[in-house]
């Protein structure tokens, strides 16, 4: 089962943000999306995420128009990670994550222990107790990170689980960054779909089934990391000049700047 | 037991006794009179301190929320004001029904009441659709429309000030000030009556009141309805406060500062946070009014200059310590 978009236009005014994009986010795969700024990467995102309706085309949640879903069976298959969350008030780390169990009523037995697996998956437990306004950054990234996991910690009913991310990566540190990218691999091998923004191109060859390049809203490049990132390509839709080698040990693409 | 009449506690209980049918030293007439001051006047105003109180602090813990600011007030998006410019108004084109007989007394006040609430609510309407547009709300908007409602009734207020008479102008500084001593088991009951819409109404929407502090989006994508959370509690709160507002007048403060003292007690949680809110409203309205009666009896200040005067410093010190964090 998928996300997918057809043919869905977004405009503001005169100006269009995305161009008929036609794009399939399936269950078990991880879908990465690179392009300089204002690509329209966040817009695509939007779109996914019923943030705004397109102005033209059609998004489908596992075969049914976004719209078309109640609000709250949506929310408990579809997670979205947006770049920055504004959160002023002082809850404690515990009591974020479980804004993630809004749409569910899995009790507050049960909601506590997957608050807990969820903050341990992005080795945050030590958090536990702490009050959110007081974290660093990138604390504060991953509490928000095991928000959206445990909204949709358990397979459900109403079809593939989907997760959207965009720059998830922006305020982690290395070891923190490779934890992201194992816990989306363990999410999509149980099954669930991932679609993450992310600008570093490294990034994304490492952890992505599928890498699309977006330029002027509109989608350049699509295929497996080593198909997509070609000098050429690169060059195309960054404007830099960059040499290729070959992971040693994973074998995927790397991109060097000349 | 507080006020210009000293009335020993022994009198209170027997004056309850003889009320519920118990025949104690019938014929006294000193306990008649005691009895009548607890039963027409202290009883009634201590019940209408507690409901607007439980109010205020409601309607601003819902506020706070809608906001996600923890510094907004109901008086911010102008219900306060629009309510006592509607007050105003009637006070000084409807005078003529104040005066003539006790019919007319109960008239006027529901009048009162009814222009104090019209007024609310047609600023929280007016505020609502200058904020909303293409299916979402802009806060900073919101606010700042808020302002300008506020200005407007300002305005408005002072340029009925130019054609009131002395007696009018009386009655509308003290609506301004908010006072209780108007307080009688008819508002009691308005002011029951809008406190059970008000718990109905909000208390089931903590959680999502919650998500709703992450951001309209996040709490969108958490299957929250936003658009029908923010109507609900705009109507509530305009509903809220204008009732107040009529019942006993322009109160400030209260909504600002009791939610404040909750959520450093228990935290931010609206599940608790609410009917913490309520409770804690009651018991400072019911203080305050104490207060604005002993200080300086037997006259008595408006509660709302009590309220002031408790509230402003307490908010500057939160505005500091807040302002010490962000730095």
């Amino acid at each position: 089962m998928t996300l997918n978009t057809v043919a869905a236009t977004l405009s503001v005014g005169e100006k269009t943000l995305l161009q008929a994009t036609d794009l399939e986010l399936k269950g078990g795969e991880i879908t990465a999306i690179c392009g300089p700024n204002g690509a329209g990467k966040t817009s695509l995102l939007r779109v996914l995420s019923a943030d705004v309706s397109p102005t033209l085309g059609q998004v489908k949640l596992n075969g049914r128009p976004l719209n078309a879903w109640d609000a709250r069976v949506r929310a408990q298959i579809l997670a979205v990670l947006p770049q920055h969350s504004t959160l002023d008030f002082a809850f404690a780390v515990e009591a974020v994550v479980a804004l993630g169990r809004t749409p569910h009523n899995s009790g507050d037995k049960r909601d506590k222990e997957i608050v807990g697996a969820a903050l341990a998956a992005v080795d945050s437990a030590h958090l536990q107790g702490r009050s959110y306004t007081e974290l660093s950054g990138g604390e504060k990234q991953r509490v928000h990170l095991a928000r959206v996991l445990a909204q949709i910690w358990e397979p459900s009913p109403h079809g593939d689980r989907h997760l959207i991310l965009d720059e998830p990566t922006a305020s982690l540190d290395l070891a923190h960054q490779a934890l992201l990218l194992e816990v989306v691999k363990r999410f999509a091998a149980e099954g669930g779909s991932v679609c993450l923004v992310v600008h570093d191109l490294n990034l994304a060859a490492r952890c992505a089934d599928r890498l699309l390049l977006m330029r002027d809203g509109a989608i350049v490049a699509s295929g497996a990391p080593i198909d997509v990132l070609t000098e050429a390509e690169v060059k195309a839709v960054f404007n830099v000049d960059v040499q290729l080698i070959t992971h040693p040990q994973s074998g995927r693409p790397l991109v060097i700047q000349c | 037991m507080f006020g210009p009449v000293s009335i020993p506690l022994s009198s209170l209980i027997k004056g309850l006794a003889s009320f519920l049918g118990f025949s104690v030293e019938a014929g006294n007439e000193d306990l008649q009179r005691q009895w009548l001051i607890v039963s027409a006047i202290r009883l009634p105003r201590m019940l209408l301190a507690a409901l607007v109180g439980a109010c205020l602090a409601i309607c601003g813990g819902a506020m706070q929320g809608l906001f996600r600011n923890p510094l907004a007030d109901p008086s911010l998006i102008g219900v306060s004001a629009g309510a006592s410019l509607g007050a105003s108004l009637v006070i000084v084109f409807a005078s003529v029904w104040f005066q003539n007989g006790p019919m007319g007394e109960l008239l006027g006040l529901s009048l009162l009441a009814g222009g104090a609430f019209v007024g609310g609510s047609v600023a929280v309407m007016l505020v609502y659709r200058l904020a909303t547009g293409a299916g979402t709300t802009s806060v900073a908007t919101m606010l700042l429309a808020g302002i300008a409602i506020s200005a407007l009734a300002g305005a408005g207020n002072s340029l009925l000030s130019f054609h009131a008479d002395n007696e009018m102008l009386r009655r509308i500084s003290l609506w301004q000030m908010g006072r209780l001593d108007g307080a009688n088991w008819s508002r009691v009951l308005m002011a029951v009556t809008a406190l059970a819409v008000l718990l109905a109404g909000l208390l089931s929407q903590g959680r999502s009141l919650n998500a709703l502090l992450l951001g309209e989006s996040e709490a969108r994508f958490l299957g929250i309805d936003v658009e029908q959370l923010k109507r609900r509690v705009v109507v509530l709160t305009a509903l809220g406060v204008g009732v107040s507002v009529a019942v006993a007048g322009a109160i400030a403060f209260v909504g600002l500062v009791v939610p404040h003292i909750v959520r450093l007690a228990i935290g931010p949680d609206h599940r608790f946070l609410l009917p913490a809110s309520a409770l804690l409203g009651s018991s400072l309205l019911v203080f305050a009014d104490a207060l604005s009666r002993l200080v300086v009896a037997p006259a008595e200040l408006p509660v709302g200059i009590v309220t002031a005067l408790l509230g402003v410093p307490f908010f500057f010190s939160l505005l500091a310590r807040q302002r010490s964090r962000v730095d």
